[in-house]
């Protein structure tokens, strides 16, 4: 390429660029003057502060339940012979809806006769203890003392008459051993022969053991007169049991034990008795209302604990919901809900928080582990077409203010130091970042004080947007109430 | 044999806009990278730190655009937490990576249709091609910046987009006419002799390769830049924003 074509390219090159540039500077200003905006102004969304009335609401899901709602169960297992409804009838209090088999009243009726024998002999025995002594029954012990006394008074005696036949063997032994020593010296002496001295030997030997007999004897008549003391004292105190009986602490505690046992035997009466009347009980309706549920069929055995028939009164239902715990703190007794169901669209009911659970639970949510409090919820109507166990949508209104200065959420954002604040609009598109003090928070807007209603605020300000800067605005339409 | 000198920077910075010829032949006997790549390094540096004010420019246009179509602030959304300095400061340091990436993907695809046309140049060859074409444009960037900061527009006056004036970011053909650059064709131009010079074939058959290969880059540009507002159309048809 020679130096000449090289030139004609270069200006041709040039050429283009300053029509490109030319085009743009065009382009610029048409597109500036169009849009009438500051320039090199943030584009932002902006709103206008109004004064409306800001509803705070809670939305949680709950449902339907039956508040006066009664099921019935039996005490014993029984079989089932027949089911006298079925689910979804009317029934009236104490209707019968329900037969069991013979067996287990016949049971209670028998076990019941055995009680009622039982509390008759334990009666019976407490009546023996307590009837007063009879005369003949004194006179008995009286004539067991009197004998018993006669009894010492003889053993006494046979003592006398045992220690003076002993005094006497004892005076005739020392006669004898005297007149031994005496012959022994005889004998020595010549004065009398062997067989004299033996014989009167013999004569010790006999008395000697005729000393010791009545001193048996004295022991045996001794040991009689403790025996017949005894005696005489159980005796007398039979007969002062029965002329104070009242007064025995033996006889008190017998008593009171044969009271209780009587005690025990009527409480058992009771009881089955009881448990006869509930399970004649149990085969009608506790309530008036409407079959709910039926636990079992005929011919099946039914265990205590297992719900037989489900039975509620559906002009009473109510809604059990969950609040998430954060929100809990603004939930209130008395505070109005509106309740929806997806279903049920065109539908709406009103009603009131009726009772707030005291403690939370723990239960597993869609985002984890979290603590809710249960909330329960009258209706205001009486007549719906809810049903229990719909899911409805509860919208608790926690504030309800008439008038109050609003924003949208979206315009409320936090300084660096945690601040919340709003960026306005001035007439001029500047921007003045304004401190603000947050009140009650609704769905999209919340209630601030800090800024005047017909103020123009910036939404989701980007991080373009600065104090002092120019914004170009784009405002979104706005219609309904605050919510 | 009198064996040629190898050009230095400098020369390389003139001739590139002068005798591209000769720079070509210089990277055909002695392919450089690293002098290149730091010289398009400083200069992409120095020209995002430039383009600072259009880089903001281009953000309200994005707010703007995004406000006026959907009534949500894209940038709001996107640059949660991050700072005007911050996202600057990314991009400078991202835009770099993401152009050495592009370089070696580049290098590869010219490899692989240089070898299905039976050229003969390597991929050192072309790689520093692909990086000398780099230093042609960056340059060129550099120069008409000031320019483009004085019309006070979010991108460069010098793309085909300036015939489209009522066109905007949403659209896939004013994307498309704003990636078709007056420097990038000169890059497409200079591409194509390097093509036919480094593989040694027809000139037709090197420019044509260099245009077909650029449609494939523009596309792909055109697409990635629209995307964004694509998947917001979606979303926005189906009630999620």
């Amino acid at each position: 390429m020679s130096k000449k074509q090289k030139i004609g390219v270069g200006i041709v090159i040039v050429c283009v660029f300053i029509i490109f540039v030319v085009i743009g500077w065009l382009n610029r200003t048409r597109v500036d003057n169009e849009r009438n905006v500051p320039k090199n102004a943030v584009s932002v969304q902006v709103d206008t502060v109004k004064e409306d009335k800001i509803i705070s609401k809670i939305k949680t899901k709950g449902i339907v339940e039956v508040r006066e709602k009664e099921a019935l169960y039996v005490n014993t297992p029984s079989t089932i012979k027949e089911v006298l409804v079925e689910v979804g009838d009317s029934v009236a209090k104490d209707q019968p809806l329900i037969v069991y088999d013979r067996k287990t009243m016949d049971d209670l009726e028998q076990q019941l006769k055995q009680a009622f024998i039982q509390l008759e002999i334990q009666e019976l025995a407490l009546k023996n203890l307590i009837l007063p002594s009879t005369d003949t029954d004194i006179e008995k012990a009286r004539l067991a003392v009197n004998q018993s006394e006669q009894g010492v008074q003889d053993a006494l005696s046979n003592l006398k008459q045992a220690e003076m036949n002993h005094n006497q063997s004892q005076r005739a032994l020392e006669e004898a051993k005297k007149e031994y020593k005496n012959n022994q010296v005889l004998f020595e002496q010549g004065a009398l022969s062997k067989v004299e001295v033996e014989q009167s030997y013999e004569q010790l030997q006999v008395l000697e053991e005729k000393l010791e007999a009545a001193f048996i004897q004295v022991q045996g008549a001794q040991r009689l007169i403790e025996n017949a003391k005894q005696q005489k004292k159980i005796a007398e105190k039979s007969l002062s049991d029965l002329l104070h009986k009242e007064n025995s602490p033996n006889y008190q505690t017998q008593v009171q034990t044969q009271k209780k046992q009587v005690e025990l035997q009527k409480l058992q009466i009771e009881h089955l008795q009881t448990q006869k009347e509930q399970y004649v009980q149990n085969t009608k309706s506790p309530i008036s209302g409407t079959v709910l549920k039926m636990g079992a069929e005929k011919g099946t055995v039914v265990n205590p604990g297992v719900p037989i028939i489900e039975i509620g009164d559906l002009s009473k239902i109510y809604i059990k919901a969950e609040i998430n715990e954060l929100d809990s703190i603004d939930i209130k007794e008395g505070q109005k809900v509106k309740i929806t169901n997806d279903a049920l669209e065109q539908i709406s009911y009103e009603g009131v928080v009726y009772k707030i659970s005291p403690i939370a639970t723990v239960k597993q949510g869609s985002m984890g582990v979290e603590s809710v409090v249960q909330v329960e919820i009258d209706l205001n109507e009486v007549e719906t077409i809810l049903k229990p166990g719909y899911s409805v949508e509860a919208e608790i209104i926690t504030k309800h203010q008439e008038k109050a200065t609003v924003i949208p959420i979206l315009a409320l954002i936090k300084d660096k130091d945690g601040t919340p604040i709003v960026y306005v609009m001035k007439e001029d598109y500047s921007v003045e970042k304004r401190e603000v003090k947050v009140g009650t928070y609704a769905d999209l807007y919340v209630e601030v004080e800090g800024v005047i209603p017909g103020e123009k605020i910036i939404i989701n300000p980007n991080t373009q947007v600065k104090e002092g800067g120019y914004v170009k605005p784009i405002e979104i339409k706005q219609s309904g109430d605050v919510q | 044999m009198q064996v040629k000198k190898p050009m230095n920077l400098f020369q390389k910075i003139i001739k590139i806009f002068v005798a591209p010829n000769e720079v070509l032949q210089d990277i055909k006997e002695s392919p450089r990278i690293l002098i290149p790549f730091f010289y398009v390094f400083v200069i992409t540096i120095l020209t995002t730190i430039l383009q600072k004010p259009m880089i903001e420019l281009q953000q309200q246009e994005i707010s703007y655009l995004s406000l006026e179509r959907y009534g949500v602030d894209m940038l709001s959304l996107s640059g949660k937490g991050l700072t005007n300095n911050q996202s600057f400061w990314i991009s400078l340091f991202s835009i770099p990576v993401g152009v050495w990436l592009g370089w070696l993907i580049s290098s590869v695809i010219l490899l692989m249709v240089s070898k299905i046309l039976k050229g003969k140049s390597t991929y050192k060859q072309l790689l520093s091609l692909v990086i000398h074409t780099a230093m042609l444009t960056s340059t060129l960037v550099l120069i008409v910046t000031p320019i483009d900061l004085f019309l006070g527009r979010s991108s460069t006056v010098f793309s085909l987009a300036v015939l489209y004036p009522g066109g905007n970011m949403t659209s896939f053909v004013y994307n498309l006419l704003s990636v078709m650059t007056l420097f990038s064709i000169w890059a497409v131009i200079f591409q194509g002799m390097g093509l036919y010079i480094l593989n040694e074939f027809s000139k037709k058959k090197g420019y044509i390769t260099a245009i077909f290969l650029y449609i494939g880059k523009i596309l792909f540009a055109a697409g990635a830049a629209s995307m964004t507002f694509w998947m917001f159309d979606i979303l926005y048809k189906q009630g999620i924003m």
